[in-house]
C-alpha cells in the first residue's frame, strides 16, 4: 500500500474586475487512487504583490491586469471607500 | 448507471430507486420527484460549480481553507493566518485566525480591511451592508471601554473593511482607522478571531 499526496491548481477564475481567484487541491492518492482531497482557495486583487504566488498564476494575473483593468479596479476601490 | 428517462409515462412518473446495484444514480433532464430517500446519506456536487441563476436551485457545495490577510501601512508580519469557508450556494461562511504585527509607525487614516476572501462577494449585495463578526481583537482597541467589530461589505470584492461600533454610550458607528492600532507603534501582536457570513457573486 502506497500512500501519495499531490498538490494542483485545479481551478484559475478571473473576475470581471480583474480580481484573480485560484484553487490548490490537495490530493490522497491510496495505490493511485485518490482517497480524499481537501482545498484551499486564495484570492489576488489586481495590482497586488505576487511574490510567492504559483508561476502559472502569475502568467494569468499579469496578462489580465492592464493599466486600465488596474486603474477601474482602484477606482472601484475607492468609490467603496468608507 | 445513468438513469435518463423516468418511468414510461413522461417526466412525472413515480420513480423508485431500490435496486442495490445503482450506486450513484445519475439524473438527468428535469423530473418532478415528490422524495428523494439519501440511504447513502450524501449529496455530492461536481467540483466546479453549475451555477444557476434560478433562486430556488441549490447549485454548490463546498469546504476548504483560504489565508486571510490585514491590509495596513508597513511591512506585516504574520504569526498565524488561517482561515476555513464553507460555501452552501452563494452563501459562504468563513472563520478567521489572524496574529500579526506591523512596522507601520505612522498615522494611517485608511480604514483597515482584511483581503483574501475565497470567494468574490456578490455585486448585488447593498454596499455598506455589515454583518457582525463573532470576534475577538486584542491589541487593536484604543479606547478603554470594551468595542464590537463588525465587517463592512464591498460589492464585487474579496477585501472587506473593518468598523468598530463605539460601546461608550453611543450607538453611532465610527470607521476603525489604523492610526488606532496603537499597540501597532509598539510592535506588539494583535489578534483577530471571527466567523460570519456573506453572499458570493454565484
Amino acid at each position: 500500500m502506497a500512500l501519495t499526496e499531490t498538490k494542483v491548481i485545479d481551478q484559475i477564475t478571473v473576475t470581471e474586475n480583474g480580481i484573480v481567484l485560484y484553487r490548490e487541491a490537495t490530493r490522497i492518492l491510496k495505490d493511485g487512487e485518490q482517497i480524499a482531497q481537501t482545498y484551499h482557495r486564495t484570492s489576488l486583487t489586481p495590482a497586488q504583490d505576487l511574490t510567492g504566488q504559483p508561476a502559472n498564476v502569475v502568467a494569468i494575473c499579469n496578462a489580465a491586469w492592464t493599466a486600465e483593468v488596474i486603474a477601474a479596479y482602484q477606482a472601484q476601490v475607492e468609490a467603496q471607500r468608507i | 448507471m445513468p438513469i435518463s428517462t423516468i418511468g414510461q409515462n413522461g417526466l412525472n412518473a413515480p420513480l423508485s430507486l431500490t435496486s442495490p446495484t445503482i450506486a450513484t444514480p445519475t439524473f438527468t433532464g428535469q423530473a418532478t420527484i415528490p422524495t428523494i430517500n439519501l440511504t447513502g446519506g450524501q449529496i455530492t456536487f461536481p467540483a466546479t460549480q453549475s451555477a444557476s441563476s434560478d433562486a430556488n436551485t441549490l447549485d454548490d457545495y463546498e469546504e476548504g481553507s483560504w489565508t486571510p490577510t490585514v491590509n495596513l501601512l508597513g511591512t506585516v508580519t504574520y504569526n498565524a493566518q488561517t482561515g476555513r469557508y464553507i460555501k452552501i450556494g452563494k452563501q459562504v461562511s468563513v472563520q478567521v485566525y489572524l496574529a500579526y504585527s506591523s512596522s507601520n509607525t505612522t498615522q494611517d487614516t485608511n480604514v483597515m480591511s482584511m483581503g483574501g476572501f475565497p470567494f468574490t462577494s456578490s455585486s448585488s449585495s447593498t454596499t455598506g451592508t455589515s454583518c457582525l463578526m463573532t470576534e475577538r481583537m486584542y491589541g487593536v482597541e484604543s479606547a478603554a471601554a470594551p468595542n464590537t467589530f463588525h465587517i463592512f461589505l464591498n460589492t464585487s470584492s474579496t477585501s472587506f473593511s473593518l468598523m468598530q461600533n463605539n460601546y461608550n454610550g453611543s450607538l453611532a458607528n465610527t470607521s476603525y482607522y489604523v492610526s488606532q492600532v496603537r499597540s501597532c507603534y509598539k510592535g506588539g501582536t494583535q489578534y483577530i478571531h471571527a466567523s460570519f457570513c456573506y453572499e458570493a457573486s454565484a
